[in-house]
């Protein structure tokens, strides 16, 4: 299936946490440091997994890794401003979910080029905002939701201590449990002896 | 988009991209972005040259930051008419009873009666939040009396007209320890008999009048600069005997004075046997006045 004598034309197959296996070319494959460095001098031997992501966020990134082929290599992003109309395209098509998990994706395929254009994306979206605003961008819990927070998790707490306390008694009625045919045995071994020692005695 | 959520290194990399001013914003949503941004940004700001606070016209100010090559900041502008009602946010962790609040990109609006408890709020804020290993915090007027703020390295300030001793000595309660101090604008070159100005490392003096003997006299510093200042001739003879027999201003390395009137000093004679001492260069340039 794959070769590591790789070439544009070489196709490896890639698979989504789906299960799902896709065609991408060796050439688009290489912008991720993370292939290079996992398969690039070795081979595949069957799809690569890639399972963490689904299909169409790895179909998205890789969608980008084709265009970009032929871009001159890389050095450094480039200002938003600049960005080409396709850049601009295949930004503004995806929704915030699918945005996140491509910024994820790319990371962890470690594809320099598309990372650095989403994290200045970013950016940008937080570029003149105040802080009211800015906290909605970036989804931060505003003061209830860190007390309805709080309040979780102190119950969880409570409950944990009432687990714990109980466990604790537990542990200790068994204790006492397995501490009772000790005693009895020392009880009845004293008393054997006792006994022992009497008939001796008389003797 | 949870922020916070994202990989250590994805952080990094937004945190790179956004400019400082916003930065800043962002610092102020909450404890965990403001802890966020320190510790990615801790070795970035270690090339931080300077904090300089600079007072400008119109109670306008400027706050730069230096990083390497690049100069980013903010400013903060007093209430106008039209924008004379301000509902304060918490920006800087001043509370609701300091008027400033967040106007546009990288611009802030404040009541001018609170001018400088604001400025304090700023310092102490910026202070706290950029470290203060290497960074000179610095203080630039243009026509007035600034604050007295704590850990300040640097300060340039233009007089403003009738400023007493004792109120340009209040300047520098805070931080009196300073490695460069500037005095320009209408200063009489009078100063506070043991004033702290005497004791910064390097002083820098514009000053038209005829105070400068004394300054010269009483400064205990390494670097002196006098631009435009009058002396009495035989108080220069007197301070240059001192110092090149070691009997006093041990500290100094470098004095320069550029008068603008003619004075016929014989240089030559003046500095004869000054090679021998830590002297890094006096220079008297001596122009002719119309």
């Amino acid at each position: 299936m794959t070769s590591p004598a790789s070439s544009s034309e070489v196709k490896y197959l890639i698979e989504s946490s789906e299960g799902n296996t896709f065609d991408v070319s060796g050439a688009a494959l290489r912008q991720s440091n993370t292939f290079n460095a996992m398969f690039l001098n070795i081979g595949a031997d069957g799809p690569i997994p890639f399972t963490d992501y689904n299909e169409a966020t790895l179909k998205k990134v890789f969608e980008y890794c084709e265009h970009s082929v032929n871009e001159e290599n890389y050095s450094g992003p480039k200002h938003q401003d600049d960005l080409s109309k396709w850049d601009l395209n295949f930004f503004n098509e995806m929704d915030q979910k699918m945005f996140i998990d491509v910024i994820n994706a790319s990371n962890f395929l470690d594809i320099e080029r598309l990372t650095s254009y989403c994290c200045e994306r970013i950016a940008r979206m937080l570029r003149g905002k105040n802080t009211q605003e800015m906290i909605k961008v970036i989804t931060l819990p505003t003061a209830e939701e860190l007390e309805a927070k709080q309040k979780v998790e102190e119950k969880k707490a409570a409950a944990a201590k009432k687990v714990a306390e109980k466990a604790a008694e537990t542990a200790e009625k068994t204790e006492t449990l397995e501490e009772l045919p000790v005693q009895q045995l020392v009880q009845t071994t004293r008393n054997k002896l006792t006994r022992k020692y009497l008939s001796f005695s008389n003797e | 988009m949870k922020l916070l959520k994202f990989p250590s290194l994805v952080q990094q990399k937004i945190i790179k991209f956004i400019e400082f001013d916003n930065l800043l914003v962002l610092s102020f949503c909450s404890k965990r972005t403001r802890y966020l941004i320190q510790s990615l940004q801790r070795y970035q700001w270690m090339n931080i040259k300077f904090v300089r606070y600079s007072f400008e016209w119109e109670d306008k100010i400027w706050v730069w930051v230096r990083l390497g090559n690049k100069i980013e900041g903010f400013s903060l502008s007093p209430t106008t008419l039209e924008q004379s009602v301000i509902t304060p946010m918490e920006v800087f962790e001043m509370g609701p009873e300091i008027s400033i609040c967040f106007h546009s990109e990288g611009n802030y609006i404040y009541d001018k009666e609170q001018k400088h408890l604001v400025v304090h709020g700023i310092h102490d804020y910026l202070y706290q939040f950029l470290g203060s290993s290497s960074i000179d915090y610095e203080i630039k007027t243009e026509n007035e009396l600034p604050p007295s703020l704590k850990n300040i390295n640097r300060t340039s300030i233009k007089v403003p007209e009738n400023t007493t001793a004792e109120k340009l000595e209040a300047c520098f309660t805070a931080s009196s320890n300073q490695e460069y101090i500037q005095v320009d604008g209408d200063f009489n070159g009078i100063l506070s008999t043991n004033s702290v100005i005497y004791g910064a490392k390097h002083l820098r003096v514009i000053l038209k009048g005829d105070h400068g003997d004394e300054i010269l006299l009483r400064f205990k510093g390494n670097r002196l600069q006098f631009h435009s200042t009058n002396f009495n001739d035989s108080n220069i003879s007197q301070f240059l005997k001192k110092w090149k027999s070691t009997q006093g201003f041990q500290n100094l390395k470098s004095l320069m004075i550029n008068s603008s009137d003619y004075k016929n000093y014989d240089a030559a004679e003046l500095l004869k046997d000054m090679s021998d001492k830590l002297i890094i260069q006096i220079i008297f340039f001596i122009s002719i006045g119309e």
